[in-house]
């Protein structure tokens, strides 16, 4: 009787209750994530194209990747190019609009709703679109550049602008989401800091520079290790703009992600797309430690 | 009958119903058909019925899939054992990779000697490697010249060019430009398939895609026949500017009548008079450079029919492999895939019929079709290394470098992955 009683207990109790609620969820992350990523390292351990038996390589794709493969720096060059500018331009532009909508007041949700809905539009359809838009002779921005005398430029046909057609969609497509983010930031400095710099003579320059953006640092930093962890992980603005597989003309769009879905679902050769996700991850793990390590905000008020 | 009555006894006959419903539904077995080209699937689609009408225990679902992610759904689903789908739309650029993943057609349902007798060069196209059938012909395609006959009349164009030199000054003519000197409508664009048309020419210098062993591209990719095709088509966007780089997409651009010809296969026909049913179009046979067909004139493929996966269950197997037999002796069907594709019919029989000898696309065709070449299996890496060599031609690049670059890509990926079924170097042109 005493054990049942014990056994009720423990189920009736709060400890039970929150378990049972979490163990679906732990138990499809260790599946479908954990699980997944545990025989992606397998995987990369061996050679496999689908269709054929596995082949134990030991560290042969990695070093394939790192040593044999022109297109793997390519892809690595690419992304950075990609992530080096797209970040700065993304997080500077959300932030003169953060900074410029939280002044507006009652307008102020207006604005945010219009930068925002962007971020919530299908990536696909947004693709076709801007697709037109960069259509050499027919889209509307070289209509436009041309009725300003400028030249016929082709977008995502020529390797020199194909990537920054990319970002150019990409930033507009982001940009709503930071600058939302920087608003949460903004409203979370106390308006005291302003004042006090204010009657002190600080004009907006200043208040930004000394109160905002030091403020405004933890959320500055998380919206960099995001950003750059994103980055980083760039393929579907490639894929749908640019076009399968998305590594555009003479691999200009050629980012990592891009490469390893190629090399995955066109060549499926299994094992190195998944030594390549590795090398990845392993970048983007010493980035974000050395961001954190270097953002560490020391501002205090 | 009280309302408390009634509506109990309308649950219990609802509840009824649907157990039988159910029941009846479980009894029936449900046979998934993908395919990529939607053409082909509304080509299929009254089959399917018949046949579930003559054998009430099938049912079809079908799948319209589109290419680019057609065949790696294939492939994840089979790798991890399952069968995305029962009956799979097939293309033979894929057999190198789908070989091991294929279930043979059965000798029982499928006897070599009677394919052999009933269809066109069965040996060469169908009996793979390893001396087994993997899919069924549904008709030989090859290329040709599409044109938009308002823009012909109008620009007062009369027979079709028979050499590149009139077909030059045909596209010139057709061309028209801005006030700015751009390119408006296009006399002719290619787009994707500059690669193609550039094969094509190649082979009616002599030239071959494939070394003899299939381990790299063959030399004449750089030398006089590569080059003086190459230099062709580069003189028609650069000096003649009948397109421009960076063009419309060569299908929408001829279908919204920015483009007066297209290269294109056959598959074309079909998505033309799906898409804008109301233009006015015309083909004719790819010019030459003598205005003579031999030794070559183009490329054919076959198109094929359908395949079965080994990972799907072995009942629904036996009755895939069932289906496709009756689907085979079904005339009208294989007809109306032949129309929509603009192919020559793989089974011979049906060479006699009048809507193959009539149809306008078919009949132009068969007229090129003993000049081309089968080359085997053509992997899908070469159309890929295509894409980079078009923009490296559209940048202007020289001649040479863009074709040593293009070669110097496929080389590497026949180099990991060589083509085994290689039956280029089997053509013969016909006897004058």
């Amino acid at each position: 009787m005493e054990r049942i009683r014990k056994f009720r207990s423990i189920l009736s109790s709060r400890n039970m209750l929150i378990l049972v609620a979490i163990v679906p969820t732990v138990i499809f992350y260790l599946v479908f994530s954990y699980g997944a990523i545990v025989y992606a390292f397998y995987l990369s351990l061996h050679k496999w194209t689908v269709g054929e038996p596995i082949i134990f390589l030991g560290f042969a794709n990695y070093e394939k990747a790192l040593r044999e493969d022109p297109l793997f720096y390519k892809a690595l060059w690419n992304t950075f190019y990609y992530a080096v500018v797209t970040i700065p331009v993304g997080l500077a532009l959300a932030l003169i609009l953060a900074v410029g909508i939280n002044g507006l007041g009652r307008l102020a949700t207006v604005f945010r709703t219009i930068y925002f809905l962007p971020v919530v539009s299908s990536l696909v359809a947004i693709s076709v679109v801007w697709r037109w838009l960069y259509q050499p002779n027919f889209g509307l921005i070289n209509q436009v550049i041309g009725a300003l005398g400028g030249p016929r430029l082709m977008w995502l046909q020529e390797p020199s602008l194909a990537m920054p057609a990319v970002m150019i969609m990409a930033i507009w497509h982001g940009v709503g989401y930071t600058m939302v983010i920087f608003l949460a930031g903004l409203q979370g400095i106390p308006q005291t800091f302003y004042e006090a710099a204010m009657i002190d003579g600080a004009n907006k320059w200043q208040l930004l520079k000394n109160i905002t953006i030091p403020l405004l640092m933890p959320t500055i930093t998380f919206v960099l290790v995001t950003g750059l962890i994103g980055s980083l992980q760039v393929f579907t603005e490639m894929y749908v703009l640019v076009g399968s597989p998305g590594s555009g003309p003479l691999n200009a769009t050629r980012t990592i992600v891009v490469h390893l879905y190629e090399r995955a679902f066109t060549y499926f050769q299994m094992g190195y797309a998944s030594a390549t996700a590795f090398v990845l991850f392993a970048i983007i793990l010493v980035f974000t430690i050395l961001q954190l390590r270097l953002l560490r905000t020391r501002w205090e008020y | 009958m009280s309302i408390r009555r009634f509506v109990s006894l309308i649950c219990v006959v609802g509840l009824l119903v649907s157990i039988l419903a159910s029941y009846s539904y479980a009894q029936k077995m449900t046979l998934t058909v993908w395919h990529w080209h939607a053409p082909f699937m509304n080509a299929l689609k009254p089959k399917l019925e018949e046949y579930s009408k003559l054998h009430p225990e099938i049912e079809f679902n079908t799948m319209l899939v589109p290419w680019g992610e057609y065949w790696k759904k294939l492939l994840a689903g089979a790798a991890a054992g399952q069968a995305p789908a029962d009956i799979i739309g097939f293309h033979n650029s894929q057999s190198t990779r789908f070989i091991q993943l294929l279930e043979p057609y059965p000798e029982s349902i499928f006897p070599l000697s009677e394919m052999r007798r009933i269809n066109y060069n069965f040996d060469q196209a169908f009996v793979l490697w390893d001396g087994k059938v993997y899919f069924l012909p549904s008709g030989l395609m090859s290329s040709l010249i599409y044109y938009n006959i308002d823009m012909w009349k109008k620009a007062g164009l009369g027979a079709t060019p028979k050499t590149w030199e009139e077909f030059r000054q045909a596209a010139k003519k057709l061309t028209k430009y801005d006030d700015k000197g751009n390119v408006q409508i296009a006399g002719v664009t290619f787009g994707s398939y500059l690669p193609l048309i550039w094969e094509d020419m190649k082979y009616q210098l002599g030239g071959w895609i494939y070394t003899e062993d299939g381990k790299a591209a063959d030399s004449s990719w750089i030398e006089t026949p590569g080059i003086k095709s190459l230099t062709f088509l580069r003189d028609l966007i650069f000096k003649d500017k009948v397109t421009q780089p960076g063009f419309l997409d060569w299908t929408e651009a001829f279908g919204t009548q920015k483009a007066a010809m297209v290269y294109s296969w056959t598959w074309f026909t079909g998505w033309v008079n799906l898409n804008y049913p109301k233009l006015k179009y015309a083909v004719f046979t790819l010019p030459t450079w003598t205005g003579k067909m031999t030794p070559a004139v183009a490329r054919n493929n076959w198109e094929v029919l359908y395949g079965v996966l080994k990972t799907v269950p072995k009942e629904k197997k036996e009755e895939a492999f069932k289906f496709l037999k009756w689907l085979y002796t079904q005339d009208d069907f294989l007809i109306k895939m032949n129309q929509e594709d603009g192919t020559v019919p793989g089974k011979k029989s049906l060479w006699a019929r009048k809507e193959i000898r009539l149809d306008p696309v078919i009949r132009v065709a068969l007229k090129q079709l003993p000049y081309t070449i089968f080359p085997g299996e053509r992997p899908e890496f070469i159309d890929t290394a295509g894409g980079n060599f078009r923009v490296r031609v559209e940048k202007g690049e020289s001649v040479e470098d863009c074709l040593k670059a293009y070669k110097e890509e496929v080389d590497n990926a026949l180099k990991e992955r060589p083509v085994i079924w290689n039956v280029e170097r089997k053509y013969k042109p016909p006897k004058q």
